[in-house]
């Protein structure tokens, strides 16, 4: 079996539909060659990550509104409703951004606005911190990482984006990033709700794992 | 008349309910939006309340009920009424293992991520891996569920992989 029939059959293969004699040749397959390993590697995890996504529960609530047990919600989709959102957009979110990082024992929670210190070649746990005056639904998230930067489990992205509510008040999202040498790097997060875009910049500072823990910060 | 309604109701609660949090999972994965998906859902069950008795006779409810929902997903889309799934849905609870605090921060943004990727495959695909990769049909269950050749199912899955996996940056190098 060459690269190109087992493309043709990793399907079948993750979901256990090749016959006894298909799946020894798949199985040969992947014993000598490394790229279809990480290809069968890959889809598995892939598998996994949306098999997790059965999870999902609806609130009590929702069940009950489902059911029929209680008015639902008036969805935000009349236009007036979605501008004046976007007006408050423009002017109130995220005015206490900021980074933090987790307290923990080998260094003290360190909070400034708009930066923050990890240790180079150590992932590490970056608070973004959002404060809303109102919940927003569906607001776009868009981080823009500088080279040497990276988020966990994405190697090499330099952008990344996503959608999320906020809720009225404070949000809080982890960011897990790896500064991958020293130094300074900004990075940037973008929120686009309702046509309009807020920037934000946040100074990284990745330091030498020796020098953080003998500054006692 | 009032005894008659609560016990018919009582009934065609007992036979939904422990399939609402699938069917609701379906219909957000399917609109995008949790406040659609909760509409799509209470649409369904509400022209289902009359036919209680059909229901008591189906032999395996899930997919039935999947079926009805994803017709009435169409008939909704046809009518322009379903809202657009390019916008990415919330994320509601989850239950999970609490791995701890950095392990924690690289699972919400990873579902995030994966979330968001899955709602911008094409509509016909992103069906079908939902169905089949998030919830455990088999492609032979989704013939009856979606009313479409196993050929065609399985070549729309097989796009859906892919193209998630590109979206994810996923695609091993050489792909």
């Amino acid at each position: 079996m060459d690269c190109d029939a087992f493309k043709r059959r990793l399907d079948d293969w993750l979901d256990e539909r090749l016959d006894a004699g298909a799946r020894r040749s798949v199985d040969r397959h992947l014993e000598s060659c490394e790229a279809c390993r990480q290809r069968a590697e890959v889809a598995t995890e892939l598998r996994r990550e949306l098999r997790a996504l059965a999870a999902l529960r609806p609130s009590a609530a929702a069940r009950r509104r489902m059911l029929g047990h209680a008015d639902r919600r008036v969805a935000l989709s009349r236009p007036w409703l979605a501008a004046a959102a976007a007006a408050v957009f423009a002017v109130g979110v995220a005015a206490g951004l900021y980074l933090q990082q987790p307290a923990g024992p080998e260094r003290a929670a360190t909070v400034s606005p708009g930066t923050a210190r990890v240790a180079a070649g150590t992932p590490g746990a970056v608070q973004l911190v959002f404060q809303s005056p109102q919940a927003l639904q569906d607001v776009e998230v868009v981080l823009e990482l500088p080279d040497g930067v990276e988020l966990v489990g994405y190697p090499g992205r330099r952008s990344l984006a996503w959608r999320t509510d906020l809720a009225a008040g404070r949000n809080l999202m982890s960011l897990p990033v790896l500064a991958l040498t020293e130094g300074e790097r900004a990075v940037v997060a973008r929120l686009r709700y309702g046509g309009r875009e807020r920037q934000f910049q946040v100074l990284l500072h990745a330091q030498d794992n020796a020098a953080i823990n003998s500054s006692g910060t | 008349m009032t005894q008659w309604w609560r016990t018919r109701r009582a009934r065609f609660e007992a036979l939904v309910s422990p399939h609402l949090d699938h069917l609701y999972r379906l219909a957000l994965r399917w609109t995008g939006r949790p406040e659609a998906a909760e509409d799509l859902v209470h649409d369904v069950l509400v022209k289902l309340l009359p036919r209680t008795d059909e229901l008591a006779a189906v032999d395996r409810l899930r997919p039935w009920l999947a079926r009805v929902l994803y017709r009435q997903f169409v008939d909704d889309r046809r009518r322009g009424g379903a809202p657009d799934t390019a916008n990415g849905p919330d994320v509601d609870t989850l239950v999970d293992n609490n791995p701890g605090p950095e392990a924690a921060a690289v699972q919400s943004i990873h579902r995030r991520l994966l979330v968001d990727a899955l709602q911008r495959l094409p509509e016909a695909h992103r069906v079908v891996l939902v169905l089949h990769d998030v919830e455990g049909y088999t492609l032979e269950e989704l013939t009856t569920v979606l009313d479409a050749p196993l050929g065609t199912l399985k070549s729309r899955l097989h796009r859906a992989r892919h193209a998630l996996r590109r979206q994810l940056g996923m695609e091993p190098s050489g792909t």
